[in-house]
């Protein structure tokens, strides 16, 4: 991947402690691939493995992404594992490092993630022989709180990006969007058949924001930076992969139909996706449960079949 | 009087439908070949023909189907989902849930009060479960798509298809001819994959009786039996099923 630039730490997934990168003075950078075939990466992968991470090792390997000084991964799910691996084993770049997250949010969990937390911490320390001291990581916490993101992410953490006001005022159906890596595509097509989009929950959009307020993340806890840390992120609007905390995945959904003023959904489920199909049935149940009617489509990263979406699409704006 | 056209265009059929006074008084049917504002034309021109009307007095016309946008002399564009719902919403208002199969995507639809969608479901994108599955089919036999329904009813039982692409499943049937397997049992065995296919979604979508089944494929009773066996019920069939789409887009012109 060319030659390393020591500030810049990539990650990927909405539950990577970015502040930890921040707290050493590195910087933090979302990797987004761009959408497009993965010839590359598919000799690595099995076929039937999420198009997102494809599209991720495709673009390392062909020497795209600007060049980190390492990658902190996050094992959120058996794909991003794999991707992990791979990375490694091909030194893609010269430091990896895999974080564990709990795969629910109550005090058992955020202790032991807190201590995690501070281990990453140590070891991202002792990478750089720079100190980490937890003032600086308070810091780094008011920073993200407040204000816009400065992670060099070209926008990408969401707040800009449009249908995130509740405010927003519109005459046509306002839709809910769901999924992991939302396609632009979807938007522009969504946008094209009548409707508005008011709220994307997806890791591009409201789970990265991280409405923190809707679901009550603790605050300072005993002064230890790292409690609040785990706390932050392991309370933040929850991703499809926290399958022990599915009510609060159906809270939170409800919560924001209510904010947005939501009147129909779009499922947006990436190939193969496991944890998609199952957190679908959820968000279907809840949904239709409110009288809001949830469309499934299933896309790769680039998108889907734009004949066959545009027609789903404009029978939902028709149902609505 | 008020006269309004339904056009659909599908994947491999055009159908035009001509409405007065809420009653159904005309239809065509041509293959849609390159498709596009010349086939939809002709269709049109055909069934206004057939009711002995001038293009003049059709007051508005709903295109439909895949080629909905490719008819710039349409009034308005309605998907197909809520155009078979329409049509068969007016033979049988109290129908709950609308299968078709098209040639090109096979969808169940269900109806709430008043005819309205509640929920759909569709193919994805794969021709399992389609007219066009069929049709691939009946070439690897050597057999008319239209004689099919007819031959799998005279099957005992129907053979093994365990594939449900259309690609594999082609090579399974050449194996099976290989093998000695009577046509007749081939089919069956291919309609009910079908059926197989079309039930799954049935059961996504949360089916309910009573039902009907639309498109092409309807016209296959060896489908629709195989369908009535796997649901266990008896389906409803219109007496033109292939229409019921451009049916409904005529309909929905005269409500325009």
């Amino acid at each position: 991947m060319g030659e390393a630039r020591k500030e810049l730490i990539g990650w990927f997934c909405s539950y990577t402690p970015v502040e930890l990168i921040r707290a050493l003075g590195l910087t933090p950078l979302r990797l987004l691939p761009p959408p497009g075939k993965t010839p590359r990466a598919d000799a690595y992968f099995t076929g039937n493995l999420c198009p997102y991470v494809k599209a991720i090792l495709e673009t390392a390997l062909a020497g795209e992404f600007p060049a980190p000084a390492g990658i902190l991964f996050v094992a959120s799910c058996n794909a991003m594992i794999h991707l992990s691996n791979i990375w490694r084993s091909l030194k893609l770049t010269p430091r990896v490092w895999i974080l564990d997250v709990p795969r629910r949010a109550d005090s058992l969990a955020v202790n032991y993630w807190a201590r995690r937390l501070k281990e990453l911490g140590g070891e991202l320390s002792a990478s750089f022989s720079r100190p980490l001291e937890e003032e600086a990581l308070w810091r780094a916490l008011e920073e993200e709180s407040h204000g816009p993101r400065q992670d060099g992410s070209r926008g990408e953490r969401g707040r800009e990006r449009n249908g995130l006001s509740p405010g927003r005022k519109t005459s046509r159906p306002r839709l809910l969007l769901v999924g992991s890596v939302l396609p632009d595509v979807l938007r522009d097509m969504v946008e094209e058949a009548g409707m508005s989009v008011v709220y994307e929950d997806a890791c591009n959009g409201g789970r990265l924001v991280g409405e923190r307020n809707v679901t009550g993340a603790g605050e300072r806890s005993g002064g230890d930076p790292y409690l609040y840390l785990a706390q932050r992120y392991l309370y933040k609007p929850p991703c499809p992969r926290m399958v022990a905390d599915r009510d609060r995945r159906r809270i939170y959904l409800r919560e924001v139909v209510k904010t947005y003023e939501v009147q129909g959904a779009v499922y947006h489920a990436m190939k193969f996706c496991d944890l998609a199909m199952v957190d679908f049935t959820l968000v279907k149940d809840e949904l239709e449960g409110m009288g809001i009617p949830v469309l499934k489509l299933e896309g790769d990263y680039a998108g889907g079949n734009r004949g066959q979406w545009a027609t789903r699409l404009e029978a939902l704006r028709e149902m609505l | 009087m008020t006269v309004t056209a339904g056009l659909d265009l599908g994947s491999l059929s055009t159908k035009a439908a001509i409405v007065r006074e809420g009653q159904l008084i005309s239809f065509a049917v041509l293959p849609t070949g390159r498709g596009g504002a010349p086939v939809a034309e002709r269709a049109l021109e055909e069934a206004l023909a057939r009711a002995g009307l001038e293009r003049s007095e059709v007051r508005s016309i709903v295109a439909t189907g895949y080629g909905r946008i490719s008819v710039p002399f349409a009034h308005r564009r309605v998907t197909e989902i809520t155009c078979h719902a329409r049509g068969v919403y007016h033979l049988w208002p109290d129908t709950a849930t609308v299968i078709d199969i098209g040639g090109q995507d096979s969808k169940v639809i269900r109806l709430g009060p008043g005819g309205k969608v509640m929920d759909f479901v569709m193919n994805e994108k794969c021709a399992a479960g389609t007219g066009r599955f069929l049709e691939v089919m009946a070439r690897a036999l050597e057999v008319d798509i239209e004689e099919m329904g007819e031959l799998s009813l005279k099957a005992r039982r129907g053979a093994a298809i365990s594939n449900t692409c259309t690609v594999f499943a082609e090579s399974e049937v050449v194996s099976l001819l290989a093998e000695g397997r009577p046509v007749e049992e081939i089919i069956r065995g291919l309609h009910e994959a079908v059926a197989e296919r079309v039930a799954s979604m049935a059961e996504r979508v949360g089916w309910q009786e009573p039902v009907a089944m639309t498109g092409g494929v309807a016209k296959n009773l060896g489908v629709v039996r195989s369908l009535e066996e796997r649901l266990a019920t008896s389906l409803r069939l219109p007496e033109e099923p292939q229409i019921m789409g451009a049916l409904g887009a005529a309909l929905l012109a005269a409500e325009t």
